[in-house]
């Protein structure tokens, strides 16, 4: 079981940070992300392989200046 | 490729110069090239660096902002300003960055051409500026240097300009804007943020510089390898990426507008800032009123109608698939400066808020400070803290949001501002902003009323540093970051508690520096930041130096970062409406929302003085590093 802003997600196993916020719906660019408290460069969403009860949180980010 | 950065050294003083050569891998661009060399000269003389990261004038679109670096006159410290596009055309200069040294003995215009491989040819040359400022501020002095020194050169060149404030504040901008069939398109781009301006005329003694060349260096432009590296990320071609990504500068369907101004007018609602930010002590329903009957109904509408119906967009300079220079004419739209010389100031209507606006742009001025600062006064003036004769004027702003006529009273209240501009640049009155808007509000608080300072809405830093916010009500954008005003931060609306914050805005300054070293435009973000480290890898394929460099370079920074608590009760009130909304009316029911909130009620000071340094302690252990 994954959690993303604490809560749970239904993920299937070996899912990596993007597909995991493509499947919630979410666009990997306008998020700032941390998984367990470490912030993760948009640059390692598609190879970091979340583990089981990963606690993900998705920061939204606005477009801007 | 590039195996070395090329610093073209000038000495405004005897026009003296010479190339230094600093080698790729060690250091990558702008951001940690300019603060090695301003660290460099500490002590003995200030420096002024402008330059391109290594990838301009290469076929990745967004990748030819100019980045200004050096110490700050306003915030007081080192800082980082990008203008747009104007980078494209330095390019062909053949050199990375040019570092100013030295004061001209009378103001001067900087004319830097290079032919091909030929040594580049640097003059300087004293004009009267000040009569021709009196002609029409930087706008006159832009055309002015065109038309005398544009034949010059083989292909069009591009000027910076800086206009009166620079000579009267210490937050005067750099202006810029492509040159088409000898005309100016209009497209205003601007090192607006960190006062370069005032720091290039009052320290230099440069109110222009004119560049442009064709020296053809070794850029990447295989469009053909780079679409294999995007289709292997995003099944995508570099163009499409990009044109995606870039949707929401151009046109959102989804809001049937584009533009920073017109997205952001879209989605605040609640949030909007108005009246110098009394607008954060209101109700929701009072600022929900507030934004449907004069933004949503009139100010946005007027927007939608006049430039996005009519399709008024151009590029910066650069060939770009954003197209965010909104227009109306030679009025250019973005969102903060019609913010804050927009709501912030009372005004509603695009026919004053251009007026106010082109005011403050043809003076030269940090459109966003100068709102800020405008705002400010106005509230001063509409409570009577301050009496017009004391700032040289002779109304006072209509702000009764309840009777609130939107075209007749923003009209009145952009006079006021334009008067009031007026007044800063000739000094009337008390108001001497030479030396910035936080040493006016102390002297003010001091010598008429000590509420005067309470109601300024900055950032401090260092004994005289200052910034007005960028315009998102949130938290993130009153943290004590290094360098504030200028998105290295989290400007997000979710709530995240104050530790936390430090380490999200720490990590995002460190994106951010990632693509400001690279002269990408942050509008490119969507793919930029993901993409940066592996194209440096395929180009110069040492990915893990550059962004070893990066954050130390925002650890470097941060080792500087002289952040001042919240000196006045707004700031406070600013921080504290903001957390209540996300409870009150967002129903955000995180327990430390709620604890944070009690806290402020029950000692608002303590609790954001706590507040304030628990998000400083998650800057200080993300960005100390020894590395």
């Amino acid at each position: 079981m994954i959690y993303l802003d604490d809560k749970p997600v239904a993920a299937p196993e070996g899912v990596t940070l993007l597909e995991l916020l493509k499947l919630a719906g979410r666009d990997p660019a306008l998020t700032a992300v941390t998984v367990d408290g470490k912030f993760v460069p948009r640059s390692d969403y598609k190879k970091l392989i979340l583990p089981d009860k990963a606690r993900v949180k998705a920061r939204e980010l606005l477009d801007g200046g | 490729m590039d195996k070395h950065l090329k610093v073209l050294h000038i000495d405004a003083a005897s026009s003296f110069y010479r190339v230094e050569r600093f080698p790729v891998g060690p250091f990558w661009g702008p951001v940690d090239l300019g603060l090695h060399l301003t660290g460099r000269e500490a002590g003995r003389q200030g420096v002024l660096n402008f330059g391109t990261g290594l990838l301009a004038g290469s076929i990745f679109p967004g990748s030819n902002r100019l980045i200004f670096t050096g110490h700050s006159p306003c915030w007081g410290g080192f800082y980082v300003s990008a203008m747009g596009g104007a980078g494209l055309i330095f390019d062909d200069l053949g050199i990375n960055m040019v570092s100013l040294h030295g004061r001209a003995s009378t103001p001067s215009v900087l004319v830097l051409n290079r032919e091909h491989g030929e040594e580049v040819q640097v003059q300087i040359v004293p004009i009267d500026v000040k009569s021709v400022w009196d002609k029409g501020g930087v706008y006159a002095l832009m055309d002015l240097v065109f038309a005398r020194w544009a034949g010059d050169f083989k292909q069009t060149p591009r000027v910076l300009a800086v206009g009166p404030s620079a000579a009267e504040t210490d937050f005067g901008a750099i202006a810029s804007a492509p040159y088409q069939d000898g005309h100016s398109t209009h497209a205003d781009c601007w090192a607006g943020r960190g006062g370069f301006g005032s720091k290039l005329f009052r320290e230099h003694g440069i109110c222009a510089v004119i560049y442009g060349g064709t020296c053809l260096d070794e850029d990447f432009r295989d469009r053909t390898v780079a679409d294999e590296w995007f289709k292997a990320r995003y099944e995508k071609q570099l163009a499409a990426k990009d044109f995606e990504a870039t949707a929401k500068y151009r046109f959102d369907p989804k809001f049937n507008t584009g533009g920073t101004f017109g997205v952001n007018y879209s989605t605040l609602q609640g949030r909007l800032m108005a009246f110098n930010y009394r607008s954060v002590l209101w109700s929701e329903e009072q600022r929900t009123a507030l934004n449907k009957t004069c933004v949503t109904d009139h100010y946005l509408k007027q927007f939608n109608e006049e430039t996005i119906a009519t399709k008024q967009q151009r590029t910066c300079g650069e060939p770009c698939a954003a197209v965010c220079k909104k227009l109306n004419g030679k009025f250019k739209k973005d969102y903060e400066p019609y913010q804050t010389m927009g709501p912030l100031c009372g005004v509603f209507d695009q026919r004053a808020a251009e007026r106010l606006n082109h005011a403050a742009d043809s003076a030269g001025f940090d459109a966003i400070s100068v709102g800020g600062v405008l705002g400010w006064l106005m509230e001063c003036l509409h409570d009577g803290l301050l009496m017009p004769e004391d700032l040289g004027v002779s109304a006072t702003p209509r702000w009764d949001a309840d009777k609130f006529d939107v075209v007749g009273d923003s009209a009145h209240n952009a006079d006021l501002g334009i008067a009031l501009i007026e007044s800063i640049l000739l000094r009337r009155g008390l108001l001497d902003l030479s030396l910035g808007a936080r040493k006016l509000a102390r002297r003010l608080s001091r010598e008429k009323n000590r509420a005067i300072g309470g109601k300024f809405v900055f950032l401090a830093n260092a004994r005289n540093g200052w910034m007005v916010p960028n315009q998102y009500w949130n938290a993130g954008a009153m943290s004590p970051m290094p360098v504030m005003g200028k998105y290295y931060m989290y400007y997000g609306f979710d709530f995240v508690p104050p530790r936390e914050l430090g380490r999200l805005n720490a990590n995002r300054m460190i994106q951010e520096i990632l693509i400001d070293d690279l002269g990408f435009c942050r509008f490119h973000r969507g793919w930029a930041e993901e993409m940066a480290p592996e194209i440096v890898e395929r180009v110069w394929g040492n990915s893990a130096r550059f962004l070893e460099v990066v954050k130390a370079t925002a650890g470097r920074i941060n080792s500087r970062n002289v952040a001042v608590f919240w000196e006045s009760e707004r700031d406070i009130d600013y921080v504290l409406g903001f957390l209540k909304r996300k409870r009150d009316v967002e129903g955000d029911k995180n327990p430390e929302l709620d604890k944070w909130i009690k806290a402020f009620e029950a000692d608002a000071r303590g609790a954001a003085l706590d507040f304030w340094f628990e998000i400083r302690k998650g800057i200080s252990e993300t960005l100390t590093t020894l590395v």
